[in-house]
């Protein structure tokens, strides 16, 4: 949450906070080709996020097909729009494993892991929730389902359910001028 | 001459619900900082008792008359309500905040310091204030068809002691941007609810958000209610949200991912009351299981509250198939608003014949007290009488919840929640002001008829002068007093009774000696 803070004319010295959520900010990571990014990194473009893990059985592989979907209905407009794919579970996600687990299934899709402190900061910055659940085959990291819509300056523009389907998250794409 | 239409038949306020009404105008009047007949039974603003849940229980209960009962008459209860609303931001209401925030090592006990505190009470955590302010705000845009609080800074939090020195803290929030806060709060906690002491996530206190989110998507067009609920039930579907003996997890203890039952009463009641508004089926299969060990029948036919400890141990019984035997625990000593929550539960799942009992019960043993034409139920921290009658009385009960149960109706909060008021009902001829002290007992539109039917009665018997500004009152039109014609649109009218227009309202001024019923017919 950030907070605007000022003190008004007149007001002496009165301290006015306004808290206001916000919805990302920088980051510093590293994606599934091992080069280092941030957030400037993908200045320019829309961006599509989306949080999970690669071992993740229930949520994601239905949301990243979701996202492929999108990208296929978008058409040329796709080109304006990176979609980037951030593990909660740095732990096994290296690079190497986000590179092999998306080439093979989602193309289209850039994977970031990186440091377990920058990854916290990041799901922070997103409102992202993801908790260790261990289970008799190692563990689990039950995690949110929204997906992001950003802006081509990293500015938040909405996010989307579980319950969205691909057309929803295209139009919501269109719906903004395209970036050329 | 003119005959009046018949006027009886439609709903009005008996002696008892107006009386609850006018107790909490009487309290809400009081000037800023006095809060007599609202004391807590511990210091600090942390118990169950607190100002801020009396202050919001009365809000709903101010909600429950003019949506159920009188919704011809935002007049009467709109003044309150905002006051209500404007007391729950004065210090002495969320200051306990400051203290509260640094944790707590009962409520978290793999701490071995407390953290750094903060004094903004809706920044973060504290759903327990933030989330009932939350929801009464939402009602209020509801009840009032407005956008007054959903202005930047149209809700500040002023930290200004008078001896530090160091210059006031505001902290300010729109309706929106509280919103915004919850809903992210939300999804960060995976669903599961928002915390009110740190570490300690009450079910039922992640029920007023939800109420917000719904009358805030009347405003905006949004659906962020279904959202939220979809992902609540989502995420108690997986943890579980009842124990073995199918009640409600009281709280959750969020590091510890690990539930607690306090052994407090009238827990069941509570969640199921809140959690109505949107979960009905799953509410009303499991009441009746719930609330047969927690009440009992008194030998004079009346309904009272089992000990916790008394209904546990039926709990137990049944869980081992064995049939219950129903004892007495004389130790217990009652604390929490055990018997106001299971009246509001009883009203709200429509249990009428046990809530009769119960309210019976209330006005026998319980100390029934009229000041100023308000009806309450005074303090009494004593458990028992000699006779083992139960004679609790804690503020929440006595100043809201009772008053509460008797003004809501069967699925009531459901209903608000389901059915809200749209553009078409602000359309219609309402009272939307009052000025001189006046309880309004009847303000009902009937649509077909084309009739507006009003009764007013001077407070505690004390006469006074009044005037109703009534809004969307279209010419043609002719007033009644009682049964006898007052006046018309053409300009007749008759001594003691004034009528004038301005813009589209009728106001009309009058002598109030006694309970009086006006009928304005179209």
């Amino acid at each position: 949450m950030n907070s605007s803070c000022c003190t008004p004319p007149g007001s002496g010295s009165a301290t006015i906070v306004r808290p206001v959520p916000t919805v990302g900010g920088s980051f510093r990571l590293i994606d599934d080709s091992g080069a280092a990014v941030t957030e400037r990194s993908y200045f320019g473009k829309y961006l599509i996020v989306f949080f999970g893990f690669t071992h993740c059985q229930t949520v994601c592989p239905p949301a990243l097909a979701r996202i492929d979907q999108a990208l296929e209905e978008l058409g040329e407009l796709a080109n304006s729009v990176r979609a980037l794919y951030v593990t909660v579970d740095p732990e096994r996600d290296t690079p190497e494993v986000l590179h092999a687990f998306l080439a093979a299934r989602h193309p289209r899709i850039t994977g970031l892991t990186g440091p377990a402190e920058e990854i916290e900061s990041m799901k922070k910055a997103y409102h992202v929730h993801a908790r260790r659940v261990d289970d008799p085959d190692g563990y689990r990291m039950p995690h949110s389902a929204f997906t992001f819509l950003m802006g081509p300056e990293g500015d938040y523009l909405t996010h989307f359910a579980d319950t969205v389907d691909s057309k929803e998250i295209a139009a919501a794409v269109q719906a903004f001028p395209a970036v050329r | 001459m003119l005959a009046a239409p018949d006027i009886s038949g439609y709903p009005a306020l008996d002696d008892f619900q107006a009386g609850h009404v006018q107790h909490v105008r009487n309290l809400v009047a009081q000037q800023d900082n006095e809060w007599a007949n609202m004391g807590s039974m511990l210091w600090g603003q942390e118990w169950t008792d607190a100002y801020r849940y009396q202050l919001t229980q009365m809000a709903y209960t101010l909600g429950f008359a003019h949506f159920h009962h009188l919704p011809a008459a935002p007049g009467a209860f709109r003044p309150a309500f905002e006051e209500i609303i404007r007391k729950m931001q004065l210090p002495e209401v969320w200051a306990y905040w400051r203290e509260t925030s640094r944790g707590s090592i009962r409520n978290n006990p793999d701490i071995t310091e407390l953290r750094e505190g903060w004094r903004d009470p809706v920044f973060k955590e504290n759903i327990m204030y933030s989330g009932r302010f939350f929801a009464i705000l939402g009602m209020h845009s509801m009840l009032f068809d407005s956008d007054q609080y959903d202005r930047d800074g149209a809700l500040s939090f002023r930290w200004d002691p008078l001896f530090q020195g160091l210059g006031p803290e505001v902290y300010e929030y729109s309706l929106s941007s509280l919103a915004d806060n919850l809903y992210w709060q939300m999804a960060e906690q995976g669903w599961y609810g928002i915390v009110c002491e740190p570490n300690c996530l009450f079910l039922v206190c992640n029920q007023f958000p939800i109420l917000g989110f719904r009358f805030l998507d009347l405003r905006k067009g949004t659906s962020v209610a279904d959202e939220v609920t979809q992902a609540y039930q989502a995420a108690w579907d997986k943890r579980g949200i009842l124990n073995e003996y199918g009640e409600y997890w009281r709280l959750w203890l969020v590091e510890q991912d690990r539930p607690e039952m306090p052994l407090e009463g009238g827990g069941n009641a509570w969640t199921a009351l809140n959690l109505n508004a949107w979960s009905r089926d799953l509410v009303h299969r499991l009441y009746p299981d719930q609330i047969r060990d927690e009440i009992r029948r008194t030998p004079d036919g009346l309904v009272t509250l089992a000990e916790p400890t008394a209904a546990l141990e039926a709990r137990k019984a049944r869980a081992a198939g064995r049939e219950p035997e129903f004892t007495r625990d004389l130790d217990f000593t009652w604390r929490a608003p055990a018997f106001g929550y299971v009246a509001g539960c009883m009203a709200e799942v429509g249990d009428q014949e046990n809530l009769r009992g119960l309210l019976g019960y209330a006005d026998a043993y319980l100390n029934p007290t009229w000041e100023n034409g308000g009806l309450f139920y005074p303090r009494q921290d004593r458990s028992f009488d000699e006779n083992g009658n139960l004679i609790f009385m804690d503020r929440l009960t006595g100043n809201a919840m009772l008053g509460y149960a008797r003004l809501n109706v069967p699925d009531g909060l459901w209903k608000m929640y389901h059915d809200p008021w749209t553009a078409e009902h602000f359309r219609e001829p309402r009272v939307t002001r009052i000025d001189g002290t006046a309880e309004m007992l009847r303000a009902w539109y009937d649509r077909e008829k084309a009739l507006l039917a009003l009764t007013l009665r001077p407070v505690a018997g004390k006469p006074a002068d009044v005037t109703l500004r009534i809004s969307n009152a279209e010419a043609p039109w002719k007033l009644f007093r009682g049964d006898v014609f007052a006046a018309d649109s053409a300009g007749t009218g008759t001594p003691g009774l004034h009528t004038r227009r301005e813009g589209n309202d009728l106001v009309v001024s009058l002598p109030l000696p006694v309970r009086t019923n006006l009928t304005l017919c179209f």
